[in-house]
Formats: structure tokens, sequence, C-alpha cells
């Protein structure tokens, strides 16, 4: 499925310091993965499976452990070394967009400031810039001489994405975008994102808990589970055929807002919660919740394989 | 624009509170226009007066008008309090934020050094500074920056750090802002905002401390008109001319607590509360009054 | 359905709530009515901001602290006045009446002691029971929410436990005082989808088994869709819709309701269905500083009249069988009343 792939991620391993020294928070675990051009790609799992972690590490925010991730070929280490450079190319969208926008400045200011720090143009093409801006994402002039704070939420994270579509790049890393806006709201934002991305033809790399948004504007799917993927394919296969036995029960996890279809739906309730990522389980990191484990589940660590007709797969089962 | 911005904010402004403050300074300001007398003139035909018409507060044991000292030693109390104040935000703020900037082990360093100083207490400090490079007027004011910087570098970095971690500040490294930009746009304001403030409340103490180090002679020296030098003077008149120590010393205070009030008045600002009874019902009633209108204006339609 | 006049369990009569801080006062709450039949589950759905967790919490006397508060109106429960009651008689009535689920259990429990003992003399207190009965309570509940091994987890701190364990034990601690009515307030917001399946499994579970009536508060239209009985649509403060949960959810009337609906994409429905997402609302939610005439919903309106900003819309019992829809919309009454007749007379 991928050509050309802009973002690519290699064995990538992120550990944190845990409480005890010899057992590190394992965030991300061995993780392998290729965005192609234009896709709209999501991440989606649990909280702890390391989604955030790896987005964070994609724009530079955190340091790898081990792997790599190469953007257009090149390693994030060599591009990290001229942030301006990187950041022309790749943005990052935060999950609450209050606490991303500086409560000291007003709207304007923020959406400057990205042209500010690469000293584009002058104040009155920053100016025309700024308006442009505004008007792409939907943002009401008047809402210009703001401060975050008196702004509703979708209106701070319209904000958000025109200050990160401020540099013109080509590549959009989202954490969460919608998770901290109201239903009504995350609708108008998942809208915006689809038609930023016809229009621009941005990448968009999507982390997210809802299955939902992705089914309706995601191009290709990634499931993480504890720190590695558990299968990987194009948004229409993995939700017509979910192959692996956690992306069936994530899948069957989510309710239906119609109480015709919600009375009448199957579900695999899964039991416990997800274990804790300083101390996963041997083998197959799933097993311990796994409907369908079986011996080697517990003692081999499945690894990605392809699988029919398309996408990857980690599990014995397959 | 921005005029008529500040001009609105002015009625919200604390009056109460900032008045006797903004009185003490507009006094030290003015206090060579406003004092009767040349303050260190001695006059030995009127010595040790009575309050008069001459002399409204009397004279002191040189002939001195005690009003015209009392004003100017405002003047003196006030300038060397901003100055120490001034020099020790400068250097609290620039060592403070830097120590919360950088982090690892340089921050660990200077932390130390910093509580080594706030666990004295400051006028303990000051003295021990100024037994290194004796007494006089400027040795006050270095040892009193001495004493004080330390506060304002804890402050500094405790919201450097804090601020440091947010996600809005990643947002600028995203975007790909130097340390320069991130520190002086983002971090700066903040950090101004908070040290300020808590100044605004050290300044009593300093004027304390100030008129403490000339009452013990390590100060301001005579003849220059300081309200703790002018205690000591007036000690030995005590019994017979109590308004030498009296006048000198409520001055003090008033100035003290004015100013500890303004601070007091910031810092409660910071601690969200309920409504005074009294405000309450105001804000209901405007709010039955909204309420009438509403559904007179519904029911005509 | 029938048409018992029973006295409701808990019911709020033109229940007004103002919310003063010295920057702005805010009409959280507007004039609503609403009732709870014992057993039966209210899912009080609205967006941040629509007052729903104020005009639950409002009348127990349960509200943010730094915040002065004006309540008017009625709020009985099982006959007895929650309104203009000492702080001390309210707090027991809340005791004996209520349980209260919140939405973060790390911070509604105390992480410096154990979670059992927590559970137990909250027993002690609200029942006047011995510690050692206390003890025996506190292992019972927490069986009964359907956490292993009690004894092991009585001894535990909260941090030594999972979102979902917290949250069980979270429920547990609302059933010590055998309460008539539990109040869920987002129950399941903080937790991972695979979990949030089983905690809602067991409300559902504890209100069939146990006679329970639950106030869920939620902006979850599908846990709405899951659990719920009735439906109280709020938006600024207002009850927009308010009815059955079949009603609310598979025959909106009010435009706000229809638009909240068609916010929410569904997983199940086919992908080219709407290609363009979700269809959604334009706009945001109005200030709620400042009192006006007429619908509060009128600027984000695709149906808005004239008069609509004249005029607050009264709340109108739509001539369905169950005569229990209630909708703030004479607009959307109007025409959904006219379509129900033309659909009789083709037939």
């Amino acid at each position: 499925m991928s050509s050309n792939p802009v973002i690519e991620v290699q064995d990538l391993k992120v550990h944190f310091p845990g409480q005890h020294k010899n057992q590190p928070v394992r965030a991300i675990d061995g993780v392998s993965f290729e965005v192609s051009a234009g896709d709209f790609h999501a991440i989606v799992g649990e909280s702890g499976c390391g989604k955030t972690t790896l987005a964070r590490t994609i724009v530079g925010l955190q340091k790898a452990t081990s792997g790599d991730i190469l953007i257009r070929g090149q390693s994030i280490t060599s591009l990290l070394k001229n942030r301006k450079t990187l950041a022309r190319d790749v943005q990052f969208v935060f999950q609450n967009p209050l606490g991303a926008l500086s409560r000291r400045q007003t709207v304007y200011q923020s959406l400057e400031e990205p042209l500010f720090i690469h000293r584009k143009g002058t104040a009155a093409e920053r100016h025309r810039r700024v308006l442009e801006l505004a008007d792409l994402v939907g943002l009401p002039h008047n809402a210009l001489d703001r401060l975050p704070r008196s702004l509703s939420g979708g209106q701070r994270q319209r904000v958000a994405i025109a200050r990160a579509l401020a540099l013109n790049p080509s590549i959009l890393i989202c954490d969460e975008p919608l998770s901290a806006l109201d239903v009504s709201i995350q609708a108008q934002i998942v809208a915006l994102f689809a038609r930023l991305q016809k229009e621009l033809g941005l990448t968009i790399v999507m982390i997210t808990h809802d299955l939902s948004v992705v089914r309706e504007v995601c191009s290709s799917v990634t499931v993480m589970y504890l720190g590695r993927i558990m299968e990987a394919n194009n948004t229409e296969q993995l939700f017509e055929q979910p192959a692996h036995p956690y992306t069936q029960a994530l899948l069957s996890s989510v309710p239906s807002p119609d109480p015709r279809i919600e009375s009448s739906r199957q579900r695999i309730v899964l039991k416990g919660d997800p274990p804790s990522p300083m101390n996963p389980p041997s083998g197959c990191r799933f097993h311990t919740r796994c409907l369908r484990a079986i011996e080697n589940c517990k003692n081999a660590e499945p690894a990605l394989q392809p699988q029919r007709p398309s996408g990857l797969i980690a599990c014995h089962l397959v | 624009m921005l005029n008529k911005h500040s001009l609105s904010t002015l009625a919200t402004w604390p009056w109460a509170v900032l008045t006797p403050v903004l009185l003490f300074v507009a006094i030290a300001i003015f206090a060579l226009w406003i004092s009767p007398y040349d303050p260190t003139t001695q006059n030995y035909s009127a010595v040790l007066q009575g309050s008069s018409w001459e002399h409204w507060l009397g004279t002191d044991y040189l002939g001195r008008d005690l009003l015209s000292r009392i004003i100017t030693g405002a003047q003196v109390s006030l300038v060397a309090m901003s100055i120490v104040l001034i020099a020790a935000l400068i250097i609290g703020v620039t060592i403070g934020s830097f120590a919360g900037y950088v982090g690892g082990k340089t921050e660990l360093v200077l932390i130390s050094a910093i509580d080594i100083i706030l666990s004295l207490p400051s006028l303990v400090v000051a003295l021990a500074f100024i037994g290194i490079i004796g007494p006089g007027y400027w040795s006050m004011i270095a040892a009193l920056t001495m004493a004080w910087w330390a506060n304002y570098a804890r402050m500094s970095r405790a919201v450097v750090t804090s601020e440091l971690h947010q996600p809005y500040i990643e947002a600028a490294r995203v975007m790909g802002a130097s340390h320069l930009h991130i520190f002086v746009r983002h971090i700066l304001p903040h950090v101004l905002a908070l040290v300020v403030v808590y100044a605004s409340a050290d300044a009593g103490a300093l004027v304390l401390a100030i008129a403490t180090l000339s009452f013990l002679g390590l100060g301001v020296e005579p003849p220059t008109p300081e309200w703790g030098q002018m205690l000591v003077d007036g000690m030995n008149y005590l019994e017979q001319y109590p308004r030498l120590v009296v006048l000198p010393g409520l001055a003090l205070t008033l100035v003290v607590s004015s100013f500890n009030l303004l601070g007091e008045h910031f810092a409660l600002k910071k601690v969200p509360r309920g409504l005074t009874q009294r405000h309450l019902k105001i804000l209901k009633r405007l709010r039955a009054q909204e309420e009438a209108r509403i559904s007179e204006l519904e029911a005509s339609a | 359905m029938n048409k018992l006049k029973k006295e409701p369990l808990f019911k709020v009569k033109d229940l007004v709530i103002d919310l003063y801080t010295e920057q702005v006062s805010v009409r959280a709450v507007d004039s609503v009515n609403l009732e709870v039949n014992a057993g039966e589950i209210l899912a009080v759905v609205g967006e941040s901001g629509s007052g729903k967790t104020v005009m639950t919490l409002g009348p127990l006397g349960l509200l943010p602290e730094g915040v002065s508060v004006d309540i008017r109106g009625q709020s009985q429960c099982s006959g007895q006045d929650l309104l203009n009651k000492p702080a001390r008689e309210l707090a027991k009535l809340r005791g004996e009446n209520f349980g209260i689920i919140f939405q973060d259990p790390i911070s509604a429990l105390n992480p410096m002691k154990k979670v059992g003992p927590q559970l137990a003399s909250q027993a002690v207190r609200l029942r006047g029971v011995s510690k050692q009965q206390g003890k025996e309570i506190a292992i019972e509940l927490l069986q009964r929410t359907g956490i292993p091994d009690p004894e092991d987890r009585y001894n535990r701190y909260p941090h030594e436990m999972s979102g979902g364990m917290l949250q069980r034990v979270m429920i547990a601690l609302a059933l010590v005082g055998n309460p008539k009515i539990l109040i869920a307030d987002e129950p399941i917001t903080a937790l991972d989808a695979t979990v949030q399946a089983q905690i809602l499994e067991l409300l559902k579970d504890i209100q069939c088994r146990e006679n329970i009536a639950i106030i869920l508060i939620t902006h979850d239209i599908s846990v709405v869709a899951q659990m719920a009985d009735q439906v109280a649509v709020l938006y600024a403060g207002r009850i927009a819709e308010y009815g059955t949960m079949e009603d609310v959810l598979t025959r909106p009337v009010h435009p706000y309701t229809k638009g909240l609906l068609s916010s929410v994409p569904d997983l199940r429905s086919k992908r080219g269905e709407n290609a363009s997402g979700p269809a959604g609302i334009t706009g945001s939610p109005p200030d709620q500083s400042s009192l006006l005439p007429g619908c509060r919903f009128v600027e984000r309106c695709p149906v808005a009249q004239t008069f609509c900003s004249k005029f607050r819309p009264p709340l109108e019992v739509l001539p369905h069988l169950s005569q229990r829809h209630f909708v703030a919309c004479p607009v959307a009454v109007e025409s959904t009343i006219e379509q129900m007749e033309g659909e009789a007379y083709e037939q």
C-alpha cells in the first residue's frame, strides 16, 4: 500500500525511566509502520498503548530509545539538528487546545507567531496570511483580537489547527484532537480535517480512541496495544473484516447511538483492564485478556506479518 | 485603543489599598517641593520646639524641622527600597529563570545556593555582608540586595519549571522557535507577573530593614534624614519629647502597613472565594431586574 | 404507558439556578422540570456548559467551591423538600437517599487511605453499624460491584488499582448508604473503551437487581442508547426535549436533538452514506451570562422563525401514544404533527 512513504517508523522503541531502575515503562516497544503521501492515517488504541508517545516522537518532542523515524527518507535525528526545517514540513495539533495556546496571546498573535519565528514576510504580508488562515479554518475575523479563554472549545481548536498550517506543512500529526471537544463541535472539526486534507493535499496522522470518527474520515488504521502494533490495514478492510481478536473486541465495544442497533448488537466484553506497560505480559501482550488465546500465545511473541487480502497482523491464530 | 482599554479598567483597580501607597510615593517624589524647610539646616534658636505655625510638627535637638525631615525621610527610604527591589528582581529573575530553564546539575547547584541563603533570616545575611564590606549607604543597598534576591530566584525558577512543561511551550518548539524566543515571548511574562506582585508585598519589609540597619548605624549616615536614624536621635529625648520618636515611628508604620496591605490584596486575589453577602445581594437584584425586563419583552411581543 | 398519578421518587419543578462569581453571573439552569421514578434510568444529556451537572447536583448542595449560588423552584426527594434545608439536614437526606458516582474516581477517593477502610468508615457513618460490621459491609459491596478477590482488594490503596477497578470501588462507595437514587456524573468518560462496557453493564445490573433509580449525566448518546429509560436533552440550561429513550433517539423532534444525533458518527453505518462526515450543528453554544428573550438555540437553528427570538418556547407534549414526549420548539412540533397527520391520512 506504500508506493512512496513520507513517514517510515523503523523498529521504534521509547522507554521511560520507571519507579524501579531495571523496570522501564515500555511506552513503545518495537513498532514499525509506514504512512504514504496523502494518507489520512489513524493510530488507535486504549490509554497506555503508546499512541501519544508515538505521535510526540514523530515530531521530535520525545527522543527515541532505539530505532528510527524517517521523514521522506531522512532520519529524524539529523532533521532535529535544525528544528526550523522540520517545522516547515511536520506540524502537530495537541489534544487540549486551551493548553496548547498561550493564555496571554491573542488569536492573532498566536497565528502570527510561526511566521514571526521563521521571519516570513513583512508585517503586512503576515497580516494577510493570518487572515487567510482564519478563513481557511472558518474562524470569524472578530475572534482574532480575543484571548483563548474567551473562545469556545471548537474555535480554540480551529486556532490551533490554523497555527499548525501557517508554515504550509505537508504532514500534520494530531494527538486526540477531538477528545477535549463537545459532540456537536467534534463533528465540525472532523469535517474541517477532511476538507483540509483534500484541499491542501496533507498527509495526516491522527491519534484517537474514537473508532467511529476513524471510520468516517481515515483511509488507513494502525491498532496498538501496550506499545506494540496488533493490526494495520486500510479502513475498509479493518472495519469490515477485523482479523485480530483485539481489534474485534475494540470494534465491538463501540456502542451505537441508535437504540434499534444497540439492543441487538453482538459484543465481546473483555475482562479486566489493560496491563501496565511497566510489566507487559510475556508472549503476545494481549493473551491475558484474549478470549481465543492458546498455549503458544503465552510463550512466543507473534511477529507483524502481512495478511490477506491486505494489511499486517500480529497474531498466532491467523 | 490602548488608552480606551486602560481607562475602562481604571474603575476596577483596588483603589482602597492603592491610594495610601500612591500617597507615599507622591510625597517621596515631591519631597523637595512640599517640605517647608531644608531638612538638614540647623537652627539653634529654635531647638526642641513643640508644634507651632512655623514648625507644624516642631523641631529636633538641632532645631531642624521635623515635618521636613519626615517627608525627606520618606524619599530616602523609598528610593533605597526601589534600588534594592529592582536590583534583587533583576538578579533573582535572571538566576532563577536560568536555573529553571537549563535544569540538570546546574539547576541543582544554583537552587542549593538559593536555599542556603533563604534558610537564613534576610537581616542576618545583610548584617553578615555589611560585616565584610563595611557600613555605608551603598553597602547597605548591596547587602539588602544580597539578602533579597534569593526569594525571587526561587519563585522565578518555580514558574519557569511549571510553564516549561505546558503544551503551548511544546507547541512553540514544534514551530521551530529558539530557546531565546520561547523564554522572552512565553516564559518571562509569567515570571514577571508573579514576581512583581510578590515584590510589592516585600516593599514594606524592605523599608523596615532599611530603617533597622540605619538604626543600628550601619545604613544611611547622618545628617541625611532617615526614619531609623531619627529614631536613634530621638531616643535621648524620649521622656521629655516623645514625639521625636513617635512621629518617625508612625510614618514608618504607616508606610510598611500600606505596602503590606497592597501585597496582601494581590495575594488574596489569587485565591478564589465566594462573594460577600452584600455583593451577592446586588447581583441578585440586577438579575431580578433583568428577568423582569425579559418577561416584559416576551409578553409585549 | 400508564398514566398512574404516582408520586415520583425525585423531582425538580421550575428549578432556576444562578451562579455568581466576581466576573460573571451565569444562569446555569433555567426553569427545568424533571421527574425520576423508582427503578428508572433518566439520562440527562447535554454538552459542556449545558447545566446538566449543576441541575442534578445543585439541589443536593453539591456545587463547585468559590461560586455563589442562588437556587429557586422546587426539588423533592420522596416527598421531602431539598431546597431551603439547613446544610446538616440536607447532608443527612443526601446520605440516606443518594449515591453519587463521579467522573474521575482517583480524585474522589482519599489517596492516603486503603479503599476498604474508606468504604467501611462510610458504612459506619451512614448506617450506624460497628466497625467490624462496617468491614463486612465493605467486603460485601466490593463483591457486589464485581471486584475479584474482595478481601485482598480491601487492603489496597487507590493508586494500586486500575481505572476500571477504581470506578467499581466508587460505585461501591455510592451504594453504602442503600440509596434509592444513584447519580452517575459521566461515569465512564475517563475509562478505556473496553472497560467502559464493563462499567455500564454493572450499573445496569445494579439498577435491575436492586430497583435503584439512576440519573445518568452524560454527553455520550451511545451511552444513553444503551442504558436509559427516559432522556432529557439540555441546551443552555433549558430542556430542549424530554421523553422516553426510544422516542427521543429514534423520533427526535427538536432541531437541537436532531443536530446532536447527526453529529454522532455511527461505526455501523456504512462508509459513504454520509461521505462528508457527520452533519453536526454549526456555531457554538451561547453565552449564558446575560438573559435574552426567546429560544436559546435560535442562532444555530436551521428552522428558526422570527418569533423564535421573541418568545421562550414552551415545553409542549407531542400527541404520541405515550403522551410523554415533550419538546420545546413550536416550529418543530407543528411540522411533526402535520407529518403525522399526513401519514395517518395516507394509511
